[in-house]
């Protein structure tokens, strides 16, 4: 454990911009692509970023507690969701392994254009109200990457219609609210239940994907 | 010693793993739930002798104002929220025995309890941001409540993920207005004079968006019809009774302890506003319902317009109004649930057009819904009117066209129950018909005396289950009406209630 939190310290001292770039971009995948083989790595790739920005403004052990929960949350899910494809399967529905395979280049692009442009135009928007209202006591790239952050996953979840997308939004909402809150506040109590928070939420998740699949379709309901 | 605040956390959290592991037994997984429940109903009921609260159970001292630290903060039970507490366990231990012929799904009793445990810490913790923490861990846990799977819960009846999605989502999104309000309040302590004040108006809006979204009231109806629709019905009750309750005394007790949260104008003026706002949507929408499940939402949307009414005005009288209306909705929406759940198991839904007739089938369905209903629109005789009667006196120096648009809202109300009683007692429709077609002839077979045995034993199994049908549904029916004409206990309880807060004198 030690050396994980060593190793963190250190990228921690990175460069500011290639981890702003890197958040950015992983935003816009998790944003605009609603396949999980594609959206849950990327959300991993996330969580490290945000857990070496964290690294930079709290206890490097605290940052790990957020940089972990989330990895193990988004294994959680893929679980959970590699499981809702096999009932998927077995009901003969497409499922995410065959949509990244054979993609449908013909129903494809307008859905994936216009998140794309929703998108940008938030991201535009996190722009601007990180220039226009800073964050007290907060770094630019820190408020920058919080707003980017909080301001894609509403979108996510305003948009995102399944449990397991709408609920990449919440995890991408919680970790922007704790790159705020974490240089905010002095506790380092509140930090370590955050992370501890996104555990909860993760299991929470896990379990309405399951649920989400096993529903049977409308017309054989009714 | 042990503090009972501690213990108020601690068991159900532990009770809730024997609860887990005896899901399938309910014949041992409610019982331990309702010993729980009324353990810290005990605990927290006994009086204090000459103004001591340390009394002595089995050799170990317990106290009650002790407090109890975790991580450097400290949890305490305090005079106020000891009645508050009280009213949640009451609400859980009575609506955990409805399920034992209604199956709510595995989730109901061991996350119930979770949940209490995660509610209560969430009254007694400060400060408030590690509130606003364990109320996002009672949602997380609330969320698996609703999203129960089908095969464990109504069969037939379509579960969506909408309602567990939106409620999961209305409390992560308030959240960070806790967290904020933590930080101005925090900011502003380093002040003096009138900047404090100015620095402190921000946490007052925070807060009210904060609350706002964990009472369903931003955006209006965000998580209530869904989440009616999408959850087994005594889950909705849960929440709408154990949930909704401590928030709005989490609520009470931000205006007992903080002045610059009840200070001005604006507090009572939000509340107006979301009031007017749930009562009058309530009104239009209530009598246009086709489904139980969404008049039951209605209703709940009506309760949380009444509850807003009540915080916009100042007075003990209002905060006892409060305490009745909770505790009336632990009868008449436990009832009420019931006879929704009983419809949802037996025909896989709940609209009206698809249940004509069925009521005939299955008495004791619309007697639960009838009776349940009647105390939800707050008719003289029930439970549900003592709490109207006295939100209605404390509105007497008030907004009297609120008042008069929460009687709108409950003849609304009372049309939607209508139409739906209405079509339970008719002929039998199509789909009820046709429900019988399905049940194929059972075979006799030759039985050994193992056979006889078993067949005897599922016998006696299946009377009992069927008396206690008769009593999860007549003994809270019975309590409506008893309780509506001598409200005393309950009275008692919410005029304790009222006098343990200070902020209205």
């Amino acid at each position: 454990m030690s050396d994980l939190v060593l190793l963190l310290q250190r990228l921690s001292q990175l460069a500011t911009a290639p981890l702003l770039g890197v958040l950015l971009i992983s935003i816009l995948v998790v944003a605009v692509i609603r396949n999980w083989r594609l959206a849950l790595p990327v959300m991993i790739a996330q969580y490290v970023v945000v857990g070496i920005m964290l690294a930079r403004v709290a206890q490097p052990a605290v940052a790990l507690i957020k940089l972990l929960a989330g990895v193990l949350v988004c294994l959680t899910l893929s679980i959970a969701a590699q499981r809702a494809d096999d009932l998927r399967a077995k009901r003969g529905e497409l499922v995410a392994a065959e949509r990244v395979r054979n993609p449908s280049w013909r129903v494809m692009p307008s859905q994936v254009l216009l998140r794309a442009v929703a998108t940008a135009l938030m991201l535009t928007a996190a722009f601007g109200a990180a220039t226009r209202f800073p964050l007290p006591k907060l770094a630019p790239d820190f408020t920058l990457a919080a707003y980017a952050l909080i301001a894609s996953a509403l979108l996510v979840i305003a948009t995102a219609p399944e449990a397991l997308n709408h609920g990449l939004g919440l995890l991408m909402f919680l970790s922007g609210i704790e790159l705020i809150a974490v240089p905010l506040e002095s506790s380092v109590s509140v930090a370590v239940l955050l992370g501890f928070m996104t555990l909860g939420l993760g299991v929470a998740l896990s379990y309405i994907t399951l649920a989400d699949v096993a529903d049977p379709p409308l017309a054989e309901a009714t | 010693m042990f503090p009972v605040a501690l213990l108020i956390i601690a068991l159900p959290l532990l009770a809730a793993v024997p609860a887990l592991l005896l899901r399938r037994l309910r014949v041992f997984e409610i019982p331990i739930a309702v010993g729980v429940c009324a353990f810290i109903i005990l605990l927290l009921a006994l009086p204090t002798v000459d103004g001591s609260t340390v009394f002595s159970i089995g050799g170990y001292q317990i106290e009650l104002n002790a407090p109890l630290t975790v991580l450097g903060r400290t949890l305490r039970v305090r005079e106020m929220d000891r009645y508050a507490l009280i009213l949640m366990f009451a609400a859980a231990g009575l609506l955990f025995p409805l399920s034992v012929r209604s199956n709510q799904g595995w989730t109901f009793v061991p996350l119930g309890l979770a949940m209490l445990s995660a509610l209560g810490a969430a009254l007694l913790i400060r400060p408030f941001v590690f509130s606003a923490l364990a109320l996002e861990v009672a949602a997380s846990l609330a969320a698996m409540m609703i999203q129960v799977e089908r095969e464990e819960a109504h069969e037939k009846h379509r579960v969506a993920t909408l309602g567990a999605m939106r409620f999961l989502t209305a409390v992560t999104l308030a959240l960070p207005a806790f967290l904020g309000a933590a930080f101005v309040i925090g900011e502003a302590a380093n002040l003096s004079g009138d900047a404090v004040a100015a620095a402190q108006a921000p946490a007052l809006g925070l807060l009210l968006i904060g609350f706002a979204l964990l009472l369903g009231a931003l955006p209006i109806f965000t998580w209530l019809h869904p989440v009616s629709r999408d959850a087994p019905p005594l889950v909705t009750a849960f929440l709408s009774t154990v949930y909704l309750g401590a928030v709005t005394f989490l609520l009470l007790s931000f205006r007992q302890e903080y002045e610059w949260f009840r200070a001005g104008t604006t507090l009572q003026g939000a509340a107006s506003l979301g009031a007017a706002l749930m009562l009058g949507f309530g009104a239009l929408t209530a009598w246009a319902q086709r489904s139980f499940g969404r008049v039951m939402a209605s209703g709940l949307a009506i309760e949380v317009g009444l509850v807003l009414m009540m915080l916009a005005q100042s007075n003990v009288v209002s905060v006892e109004a409060i305490a009745l209306l909770t505790g009336a909705r632990i009868a008449s929406y436990g009832l009420f649930a019931l006879g929704l759940s009983l419809l949802r198991q037996e025909f896989g839904r709940d609209d009206f057009q698809s249940l004509t007739g069925a009521g005939r089938r299955m008495p004791w369905a619309p007697l639960a819904i009838g009776a349940g209903g009647l105390s939800m629109i707050g008719l003289p005789g029930t439970i549900g009117f003592v709490g109207r009667w006295m939100a209605a006196r404390a509105m007497a120096g008030g907004d009297q066209e609120l008042l008069m648009v929460s009687f709108l809202a409950s003849v609304s109300l009372a049309i939607g129950l209508a139409r739906g009683m209405g079509a339970l007692l008719d002929t039998p429709g199509v789909s009820v018909a046709d429900a019988d077609e399905g049940t194929a002839p059972i075979e006799a077979e030759p039985l050994g005396r193992l056979g006889t045995l078993r067949q005897l034993a599922e016998g006696v199994w299946a009377r009992l289950k069927a008396r206690a049908l008769q009593l999860s549904v007549v003994a809270p029916a019975v309590s409506i009406f008893w309780l509506g004409l001598a409200p005393q206990l309950l009275a008692t309880l919410a005029h304790a209630l009222a006098n343990a807060y200070t902020f209205y004198r």
